[in-house]
């Protein structure tokens, strides 16, 4: 079977399973052992081709999700493939320089759904309910810091779709599919969410958008996010960030982020030192 | 000479190149500056910071939790009183509302100000000449600031929100469970 076929293929199988829930962890295990199969014959290179489409909306999250896993797990492979920077399942979540960490989180989530005989996976709904929550904010005056109805509505998102969700945001923030309003707003939360098990997911994605992206006050947005979040694992991303930085305004203000979180790494090695 | 402190939101004052809308024509400036100096009666609040620029650190505090928020960074301008004598704009002591009381004293109100008049004011802040500064204070620092005020008994701990000492707590750990403890008393 040619490789073009693959990912049709993969659509098929979701689409022809609606009714016995394309949720359920079979079915993941299904695709993920589809996926593989055809990773094994060489073919990623088009794999990775034809990924440039299917970072479409109408596509089943667990398509993208699982070709976003693929990719990330076998980071040697990404270097062969420059063209790979150009899709959109590339700026979503794939990018070798956070591989390493983002292959954390993703094989953590397979493992755990393997283990789980209960766990269900989210489907489309993270898709459809992240959008939509997203669309509402737009007509609402984020600027507003009493705001909590919205927080909370984020917060919430997140609860209930865990890294899933924070993929999705992320997915909907680089493509510019979010008012720009909004992705501050949302930005600012994923750092100040009090949320352990997405607590590494959410820092990278704020790392990846202080040093990726093109607008300088999403840049700032993920800024306040890491300054809220407080992570000393963010200084190095942080003095990368000051180092490419245009803005000198924007490098003073990294700068203030960055030595905040100089401090809270010397208090922790100060407490431990004490301890 | 007064130095004067507005709250502001930065990303809508900042005008290089990478952010001046292209629809903007050359001369014109963009609303979103101007709706920050959102007027009352016609009247618009600062604070008089002096040449004390300990007083930020309060004024930060105080408005933070006077907006029982700590999710966000606390921006501002400083300008020098001179300004508004160019711009024909006046001043009068207006004590604030914040639960610092001596700070309140520092509040100050622009006044008799017309849409004209706040147009030319956000026009000179924009330009960011000699005497205008924009900075910063990251939440956490301002929470360090909060901390200082219940040390020093300028603030009550107990008017502190819910909100709030939750970041207290989740950043200074037992450092603000001590202060909020003594602050109590």
């Amino acid at each position: 079977m040619s490789s073009g076929a693959t990912i049709p293929l993969i659509e098929e199988h979701v689409s022809c399973n609606p009714d016995s829930n394309a949720t359920d962890s079979e079915t993941w295990k299904s695709l993920r052992d589809l996926l593989s199969h055809y990773a094994e014959k060489s073919q990623r290179h088009s794999l990775t081709q034809q990924s440039a489409d299917i970072g479409a909306p109408h596509v089943n999250f667990q398509v993208r999700f699982l070709l976003c896993y693929e990719l990330l797990c076998k980071p040697e492979k990404l270097e062969q493939h420059s063209d790979i920077h150009t899709t959109k399942v590339v700026r979503t979540v794939v990018d070798p320089s956070g591989v390493a960490e983002s292959c954390t989180f993703l094989e953590g989530y397979i493992q755990a759904t393997e283990n789980s005989t209960t766990q269900q996976l989210p489907g489309n709904d993270v898709m459809r309910d992240v959008r939509r929550v997203l669309e509402r904010l737009a007509y609402l005056d984020l600027y507003d810091e009493s705001d909590d109805e919205s927080t909370e509505t984020i917060q919430n998102l997140i609860y209930l779709y865990g890294n899933f969700g924070i993929c999705e945001i992320h997915y909907l923030i680089v493509n510019n599919e979010v008012a720009p309003e909004v992705a501050e707003f949302v930005l600012r939360i994923l750092g100040d969410i009090d949320h352990a098990e997405t607590h590494d997911y959410r820092r990278w994605v704020l790392e990846q958008v202080l040093l990726r992206c093109s607008s300088p006050d999403l840049r700032d947005s993920a800024n306040i996010g890491l300054a809220l979040m407080d992570d000393p694992k963010s200084i190095e991303s942080l003095q990368s960030a000051i180092d490419k930085e245009s803005s000198p305004f924007l490098r003073e203000l990294l700068g203030k982020t960055l030595g905040q979180l100089e401090n809270t790494k010397n208090a922790s090695i100060a407490k431990e030192d004490y301890t | 000479m007064p130095r004067l402190l507005r709250k502001i939101t930065h990303n809508r004052w900042e005008l290089d190149a990478e952010r001046r809308p292209k629809w903007l024509a050359e001369g014109e400036i963009p609303a979103d500056p101007v709706t920050e100096l959102k007027t009352t009666k016609n009247k618009l609040s600062v604070w008089d910071v002096g040449v004390d620029l300990d007083l930020i650190k309060r004024i930060a505090a105080a408005m933070t939790i006077q907006s029982k928020h700590l999710n966000n960074t606390f921006d501002y301008v400083l300008f020098d009183s001179e300004l508004l004598e160019t711009e024909g704009i006046e001043m009068e002591r207006a004590e604030g509302a914040t639960c610092d009381k001596d700070l309140n004293k520092r509040h100050i109100n622009l006044k008799h100000l017309s849409a004209q008049k706040l147009v030319r004011l956000t026009d000179e802040l924009l330009s960011k000449s000699t005497g205008i500064k924009f900075d910063r204070e990251n939440p956490k620092t301002v929470g360090e600031y909060i901390l200082e005020g219940i040390s020093e008994g300028r603030l009550d701990a107990n008017t502190i929100p819910t909100s709030i000492a939750g970041k207290l707590d989740r950043w200074f750990g037992s450092k603000w469970r001590k202060t909020n403890a003594k602050g109590m008393r």
